[in-house]
């Protein structure tokens, strides 16, 4: 779908057309699914987001301008709804934690299973480590070959910045990768 | 191992939403629209409720519904203030003797 046809259905859909919105979702929902698979780890999670994310940027059609992409749009509502989840998601864990500790419960090793896990799996527990700020970086990044520029335009950071963040994330992430071994 | 290598073996892999995605996004949609615009009707009728009370009330109180009335600038000059001042010290002069 090139730009002009992207904003012909926008005005369609604004003018009342709800049924085109089908075009839209049907451009972008791979692309938003990747994203929030990639950032949750989780079907269920990413599923949940990734219709909250389309419902979100229907009801910002209106206001949507067209200085970016609408696949870039979508993709920075996407990872914010991301973010938030984890943000909501690690601070029931901290308190799952917090109780947990308190009855001198010992996590469970990881190590001995170090030999079965495959590669997405140690990319996930190398992600585990990671801020959500520093994930969303690393997912677009590195995992989804989003360029340097997109990904400072989707986070809403400069570029200098990504950088900085990437090259701690995977600072983080090498360490966790070092300490299995 | 290099985390960069994993991540670049990973690079290409695809992920996709369950085969209803679109449709369930699209019902979420139509469900919404109509307690939203339903919401936006009510609030509208809201505000007018309120802008007549409002009027009606300084047309009560004010005996007009200009702007000094709508802020509550007084509509009265400096010497119809001054001369009720003088009336009501007056008054307090009789009441004292």
């Amino acid at each position: 779908m090139n730009k002009a046809e992207e904003r012909a259905i926008i005005n369609k859909i604004v003018a009342g057309d709800t049924n085109s919105y089908r075009l839209i979702v049907d451009a972008l929902k791979d692309r938003i699914a990747a994203v929030c698979m990639s950032m949750l780890k989780n079907e269920t999670w990413a599923e949940e987001v990734g219709q909250d994310t389309f419902v979100r940027l229907y009801n910002a059609l209106p206001k949507f301008k067209g200085d970016s992409n609408l696949s870039t749009y979508a993709t920075r509502i996407a990872i914010n709804l991301c973010k938030n989840k984890l943000d909501s998601v690690n601070r029931r864990r901290n308190r799952f934690l917090v109780q947990t500790d308190s009855h001198n419960t010992v996590p469970s090793s990881q190590e001995s299973t170090q030999k079965k896990l495959e590669n997405q799996e140690l990319i996930n527990l190398a992600l585990d480590v990671l801020k959500p700020e520093e994930r969303s970086v690393v997912v677009l990044r590195l995992m989804e070959g989003y360029s340097i520029k997109e990904t400072a335009e989707i986070i809403g950071i400069k570029e200098g910045t990504v950088m900085s963040k990437l090259s701690r994330a995977i600072k983080k992430m090498q360490t966790v990768l070092d300490d299995l071994k | 191992m290099e985390i960069k290598d994993l991540l670049k073996e990973n690079e290409h892999r695809t992920y996709r939403f369950a085969d209803g995605f679109t449709n369930s996004v699209m019902e979420r949609i139509a469900s919404s629209t109509p307690i939203l615009v339903m919401w936006q009707k009510r609030a509208i009728q809201i505000a007018a409720a309120c802008a007549i009370l409002v009027c009606a009330f300084l047309q009560t109180i004010e005996g007009s519904i200009s702007l000094d009335a709508m802020l509550g600038i007084s509509s009265y000059n400096d010497a119809e203030i001054s001369a009720t001042e003088n009336l009501y010290n007056l008054w307090d002069q009789i009441e004292i003797n």
